[in-house]
């Protein structure tokens, strides 16, 4: 039972806001003048962050709190206690800050926006270095939307987005996963004796056929979470696989805007993962998915099939 | 088929499809900021950043950026 004033509608447009703040944000503080690039110690979290993660956390924090009173805030850069009911978000106003310090793309800011009582999530957002937006509605749940503006006429203008299908093999296909770590690296390529024949046989087979027509066209990136979700929307990528589980912050509101585009997605023994479960799972920010995320039916099914047991 | 399609296949990436939605009320800037809410925010900011245990100057730092960089317009 929703027990918060809000409109589902207000509610997008302050979540849309918040991002466009906190992007806002981000660029002043990581100007060549500014220090939010310079790396501080937090003694409450006990670990090293960007001065500017945790400061544009902490300006969407307050934000949040101003506009709609008595939300529920989590985050990776404060907590991820379980919600206790009400209106509630989970943060991540930076995701991809080592990505950022290196000017390599890549980072977004991400938010999921809740009925932590119904419970049900009223909206998911991920805005890019670009300033688009996407973000979910539930008036309309057969797509997703971004909202993008005008560099000339700083027009705003808000679309429907949906994925162009596509059926393409896993030899063709281009693949993401979580490998900027050594220990996530590893794990995944010694994940199953399946999965490396597999690509021993498709490296191979790249080698012999170079100069034919059905060469394999695989490209594999060691890149995933919310931004690399919206370049699978978006057609730059076909598969994004996490084998050892990722937190809801980084995955959440990329897998909403994923499935309401169209995309596919399953846990490791090849069943769909649901927006209930999605859903269920937020409400312990602190809850991991496992998952293959594809482009269609039978590209997940295939990855699913090499990373099962040998 | 013609004789250039004869010739060669094109292969490209397939983006989304994108479609202006028919309800534009949220393609609207953020609302400005008045003084007095971005210095309270600020404000409200700099007591958080002490609270987690962050010394004062990263706190009067984070307080004077916030404070200027939420009163500019979009």
């Amino acid at each position: 039972m929703s027990n918060h004033i809000y409109s589902d509608d207000r509610i997008v447009q302050v979540g849309i806001e918040t991002i466009e703040r906190a992007l806002n944000y981000i660029y002043t503080r990581i100007a060549p003048d500014k220090q939010g690039l310079d790396e501080v110690w937090y003694p409450r979290l006990q670990k090293w962050l960007l001065m500017v993660d945790h400061d544009a956390q902490l300006v969407a924090e307050e934000f949040l709190e101003t506009e709609l009173s008595g939300i529920q805030i989590r985050g990776e850069e404060s907590t991820l206690s379980t919600f206790t009911g009400g209106l509630a978000a989970l943060l991540d106003m930076l995701d991809g800050s080592d990505l950022l310090k290196r000017n390599l793309g890549n980072w977004c800011s991400a938010a999921t926006i809740l009925d932590a009582s119904a419970p049900r999530i009223i909206t998911a957002l991920v805005g890019l270095p670009s300033r688009e937006i996407y973000f979910t509605q539930s008036s309309n749940p057969t797509c997703a939307y971004v909202r993008t503006r005008d560099d000339n006429s700083a027009d705003y203008q808000i679309s429907e987005v949906r994925m162009s299908l596509r059926e393409i093999r896993l030899r063709d296909a281009s693949v993401c996963f979580y490998g900027q770590k050594p220990g996530r690296l590893t794990q995944f390529s010694s994940s199953t004796t399946k999965l490396g024949e597999w690509l021993r046989r498709v490296s191979e087979q790249a080698e012999s056929k170079k100069r034919e027509f059905d060469c394999p066209k695989m490209r594999i990136y060691t890149l995933a979470g919310n931004p690399m979700m919206i370049s699978l929307i978006e057609g730059r990528v076909d598969a994004i696989v996490e084998i050892s589980g990722q937190k809801c912050h980084d995955v959440v509101p990329g897998f909403m805007l994923a499935l309401r585009a169209g995309a596919v997605l399953r846990d490791l023994s090849n069943k769909s993962i649901t927006e209930e479960q999605i859903t269920q799972a937020i409400l312990s920010p602190a809850s991991k998915f496992s998952y293959v995320l594809a482009s269609s039916e039978t590209l997940a099914t295939e990855i699913v099939g090499l990373l099962g047991q040998p | 088929m013609d004789s250039a399609s004869e010739m060669f296949e094109v292969r490209k990436l397939r983006p989304a499809e994108r479609k202006v939605a028919a309800d534009q009320s949220l393609a609207k800037a953020p609302r400005q900021l008045s003084p007095q809410e971005a210095k309270e925010m600020a404000q409200r900011g700099y007591k958080a950043c002490i609270e987690e245990g962050l010394s004062e100057d990263y706190a009067e730092l984070y307080r004077r950026e916030t404070e200027q960089i939420l009163q500019k317009s979009f």
